[in-house]
């Protein structure tokens, strides 16, 4: 049994807009989830408001997400 | 192999062991073992350590999920029979 | 009949039976013994690693290397991968290292909510509390309160950034350098740096 692939995409960030910082490429390494093409990686950060509401602390998260986890 | 208990001798890092218990310690160096004998890198191991985290209770203690993920890994790899 | 003098003797702690745990642990290294997929040595080499050779005293020669070492702190920000090996460290999970600077406007943290993601051969592995759900929920929704916990107070004008290692890239945070680094020595700098200053929960 392998473990669904989504269990790389923490939950507190699917659906929210954020930018990216970083567009890896293939760096650290092409990565397959699942069957499929390689996927890029990238660092995208999250205003803090985005994920949490805005009573929440100002601050960035941010976060290496693979390509299929990205919209 | 590491001696039972907590020894004044055994070594700290910032104050605290690096594995509580002995069993924690073999849990840790087994699959660390399995896995370079294997030739395969940790990142064989941590979808099922996520899983395994994931499924756990907050106040399971935290190499307990190790084990769980390490029956998990050997059980698809075949080496076991059940996970 | 004269007394038994064996009761006299003091035999110490008695061990507990194993808990189930142990039994699950001891069980899975016989059947990989028995495999020959691994040897008992093996599993003592690892342990042996990570109690001695591995832990935060290699973050801080890094550390304290990149503020006296102007070229060395570019080349850390640049490929820190490449800069930890120049100090001879490197291994499992430090094949991908990200150095992040600390400066006055902005303050790093690091965490790995999915599961302990920590930088090894510059950290060791990770004390208990980064492990914790509480540590691994909190940090991303709240990091300024978890940092006042660890007693890290930061003014509004410094910007927290969390990182969290949800991939191959491992975080180690670079610290802002003491007042008065330029009259130190690297080797009375190495000491200021601590585990949980490169983890980001200090300043």
């Amino acid at each position: 049994m392998s473990p669904p692939h989504h269990s790389r995409c923490p939950r507190y960030v699917r659906g929210v807009a954020g930018t990216i910082v970083t567009a890896h490429g293939a760096w650290p390494l092409p990565h397959t989830l699942g069957a499929g093409e390689p996927e890029s990686l990238y660092t995208v950060a999250f205003a803090m408001a985005d994920l949490w509401g805005d009573d929440a602390e100002p601050g960035t998260l941010c976060i290496d997400l693979w390509e299929s986890y990205l919209e | 192999m590491i001696a039972e208990g907590s020894p004044p001798d055994v070594p700290r890092r910032n104050g605290e062991l690096v594995f509580e218990a002995p069993w924690e310690s073999r849990v840790f160096g087994m699959a660390a073992a399995y896995l370079e004998g294997r030739g395969l890198g940790w990142d064989h191991f941590r979808p099922h350590l996520i899983a395994a985290i994931a499924e756990c209770s907050d106040d399971t203690p935290y190499y307990e999920a190790w084990v769980h993920a390490l029956e998990d890994m050997l059980a698809a790899d075949g080496v076991t029979a059940t996970a | 009949m004269s007394p038994n003098t064996d009761h006299d003797h003091d035999h110490g702690h008695h061990p507990a039976p194993p808990s189930e745990v142990e039994l699950r642990v001891a069980a899975i290294e016989s059947l990989l013994v028995e495999r020959g997929l691994v040897t008992t040595d093996a599993i003592d080499a690892v342990v042996e690693a990570y109690e001695h050779d591995l832990g935060p005293m290699n973050g801080a020669k890094v550390v304290a290397h990149a503020w006296v070492d102007e070229g060395y702190r570019a080349r850390l920000l640049d490929d820190a991968t490449a800069a930890i090996a120049e100090l001879g460290f490197g291994g499992a999970e430090g094949e991908h290292i990200v150095a992040l600077e600390n400066t006055p406007k902005v303050h790093n943290v690091v965490v790995c909510t999915l599961c302990s993601c920590y930088p090894w051969p510059v950290l060791g592995l990770p004390p208990r509390w980064y492990k914790s759900p509480e540590y691994r929920s909190r940090v991303v929704r709240e990091p300024r309160a978890v940092l006042a916990e660890f007693g890290t107070v930061l003014g509004d004008d410094v910007e927290v950034r969390v990182w969290d290692s949800s991939a191959e890239i491992r975080y180690l945070v670079l610290p802002l350098a003491p007042d008065g680094v330029e009259a130190r020595s690297e080797e009375e700098l190495v000491p200021l740096v601590t585990r949980d200053h490169m983890i980001g929960v200090v300043r």
